[in-house]
């Protein structure tokens, strides 16, 4: 069976890192990612050999990326002429104009949380509703938090279902690196319900769930708190021991130092994660 | 426990969590795999995941 052929479209925080773990799929290959600018990003991509092509997202960028020694391959339309389907991470509202493209061009795509929800048929997360996704040509990701919360409601809604669930997310306020949100020193509160629990009961409408967000002066990691009812009574050892199995979640100790969010993230600098990622 | 409730925090690494269920969308929309299990283990096992 041939490859699956992938762009991205973005290759910004989110692109980039979309563009390796695809490439490490063994039945999709990675054909090439779009950007406009010779951003931090892009020079890492041509000071490491290019292990993907680069294609030029407007016309006007060409000249700005080979100005700065960075080989371009070809045009948006070229990438979208090679793949079977497009990974959109570009800045929310260009996703929806990008689709222009990749309707015409008959490509599938996949965006992004932060693109408007109208640009696609299904709003979809792996482990709660994939057969939702089967065969649509637009999907749309659920936000960070967002994916990240389904997979625990979802965990444990199969294992002893979940009535509902009442959450606050300490927001990171900014990514490492940002500075467009300046430097803060106050906690702000959003309005209830935070869309977050709004977009999980989209996806698992027979959970009630609401909450609260709190944006914070940090960088490194969001934390959510999150009180749920189960329908069949549970112990704390169940739960964690659906937890465990679960090949998404990673079940950490504050007694063996997993105190902080930056904990996290120092540990999978520490375990020599690409990125200090952890998935 | 609180009562029947449980209670826990999850910590969210932003900038990488969204990448393992942006593949498993390939995986749906192009129906590489039918069945849900079958698709998020093609992309744990490929991203090293238990």
């Amino acid at each position: 069976m041939n490859s699956v052929k992938v762009g991205v479209a973005g290759y910004g925080v989110i692109g980039q890192r979309l563009a390796d773990g695809v490439a490490r799929q063994g039945d999709m290959e990675l054909v090439g990612v779009a950007d406009v600018a010779p951003t931090l990003p892009v020079q890492a991509l041509a000071e490491r050999g290019m292990p993907y092509r680069l294609f030029a997202a407007t016309p006007d960028s060409v000249t700005r990326l080979e100005d700065a020694g960075i080989p371009v391959s070809g045009g948006f339309d070229d990438l979208l002429g090679e793949v079977d389907i497009m990974l959109d991470a570009a800045p929310g509202g260009v996703g929806a104009k990008n689709k222009e493209k990749y309707v015409a061009a008959g490509v599938k795509a996949v965006f992004q949380g932060g693109e408007a929800g109208e640009v696609a048929d299904v709003f979809f997360h792996g482990y709660a509703n994939y057969k939702d996704g089967l065969g649509c040509d637009y999907l749309k990701l659920t936000s960070c938090n967002t994916t990240g919360l389904i997979r625990t409601i979802d965990c444990l809604d199969r294992t002893v279902g979940i009535e509902k669930t009442a959450i606050t997310i300490i927001r990171r306020s900014a990514d490492p690196g940002d500075i467009h949100r300046g430097l803060v020193d106050s906690l702000q509160i959003e309005a209830i319900p935070n869309h977050q629990v709004v977009d999980l009961m989209k996806i698992m409408p027979h959970v009630d769930a609401t909450g609260l967000l709190i944006h914070t002066p940090v960088t490194h990691g969001h934390i959510i708190t999150i009180v749920a009812t189960p329908k069949d009574k549970t112990t704390k050892e169940e739960v964690l021991e659906a937890f465990l199995a679960h090949p998404r979640i990673r079940v950490v100790r504050i007694a063996d130092g997993f105190n902080t969010n930056t904990s996290l993230f120092n540990y999978a600098r520490f375990l020599g994660h690409g990125r200090g990622d952890m998935y | 426990m609180s009562g029947d409730d449980v209670m826990f925090a999850i910590n969210i690494p932003q900038e990488s969590v969204v990448i393992p269920e942006t593949i498993d969308g390939i995986r749906a929309a192009l129906e590489m795999q039918s069945d849900r299990l079958d698709a998020v283990g093609m992309t744990n096992r490929y991203l090293g995941m238990a």
